[in-house]
């Protein structure tokens, strides 16, 4: 996969992307590994590549937000202070991630603002996506 | 307009510089609601963004019970002194996604949608800047949403055992 694909950089001119894709790390996991638990230090983007993640809440095995869609970015805590995981993340099957370096991303936004700004926003959009999905879970749990 | 000295007590602005405070307060004003007014419903255009000054303010969404009853209005937030609401007026597609009603007589400084939207394509480091913090905004209702949602979990399995 190349950065550009991924959901938050999309359109994104190439020599930012060029200097994103130095920070990239690629992972292949097999099913039940765990690539952060909830209430870890948040040091890495993460974008899914291939396979199928599940984002677990305090080990509450249903209730979980799967990640499935080729460059959906995951560990968004990384960008958002105070930068600990809200999730564990384990990989349901046989999976290949993009690992982001964080700190150094957010270094890459100070150089570029316009840029940035286009991913902040759309950093917002993930965000309120899974709020979103959580205010649905909770309405249904009041039924 | 209304002054930046008010915007700076909100946690919201937090390490915004003077300048970029007073740009938004700039085009801020604050506005009154009786308890019991609809600010917006689901499927509004997201006119606003809005800093909670007083009151409270329900965000609602439907539940459907089968096809043959009317939607159940079911609250899944309730929004204080202090707290961001309407993030959708600067997230596309710039529409709401919850209702919101006030539930005691309210007042909130109020961010037009569009002149927000931009202001913050205009100053592209205020833009940035505020975006950070609606991110941030967004994050901590959703660690406070699914707190909420996995002690209710973990008490419904406890009484079920």
């Amino acid at each position: 996969m190349f950065i550009q694909e991924v959901e938050l950089f999309q359109g994104i001119p190439s020599h930012v992307i060029g200097e994103i894709s130095e920070l990239v790390t690629q992972e292949s996991r097999p099913p039940g590994y765990v690539l952060f638990r909830e209430g870890d230090v948040a040091d890495f983007l993460y974008t899914l590549e291939e396979g199928e993640i599940n984002l677990i809440i305090q080990a509450q095995k249903d209730f979980s937000f799967p990640v499935i869609k080729a460059g959906s970015v995951f560990g968004w805590s990384s960008l958002v202070e105070p930068n600990r995981y809200t999730a564990t993340a384990e990989c349901v099957r046989d999976s290949k991630v993009l690992k982001i370096d964080a700190e150094r991303l957010m270094r890459v936004f100070q150089r570029h603002p316009a840029e940035s700004l286009i991913i902040m926003k759309r950093l917002a959009g993930v965000i309120a996506t899974r709020l979103l999905k959580s205010y649905k879970e909770f309405a249904a749990s009041r039924k | 307009m209304v002054s930046a000295d008010l915007l700076k007590g909100y946690n919201f602005f937090k390490g915004f510089s003077e300048e970029q405070v007073k740009k938004l307060a700039d085009i801020a004003t604050e506005e009154s609601y009786k308890a019991g007014f609809q600010l917006w419903k689901k499927g509004d255009q997201a006119e606003a963004l809005y800093l909670l000054e007083g009151g409270k303010v329900v965000l609602g969404m439907d539940t459907y019970m089968g096809t043959a009853r009317p939607p159940m209005q079911v609250t899944v937030d309730i929004v204080t002194k202090g707290d961001a609401m309407g993030w959708s007026a600067v997230i596309e597609p710039y529409v709401y996604t919850l209702g919101a009603r006030c539930i005691d007589d309210s007042k909130a400084i109020a961010f037009d949608g569009v002149k927000l939207r931009e202001l913050l394509n205009k100053d592209i480091k205020l833009g940035y800047a505020f975006m950070h913090a609606t991110a941030k905004v967004i994050a901590t209702r959703l660690t406070h949403t699914e707190i909420i949602l996995v002690g209710e979990r973990g008490l419904s399995v406890l009484s079920e055992n």
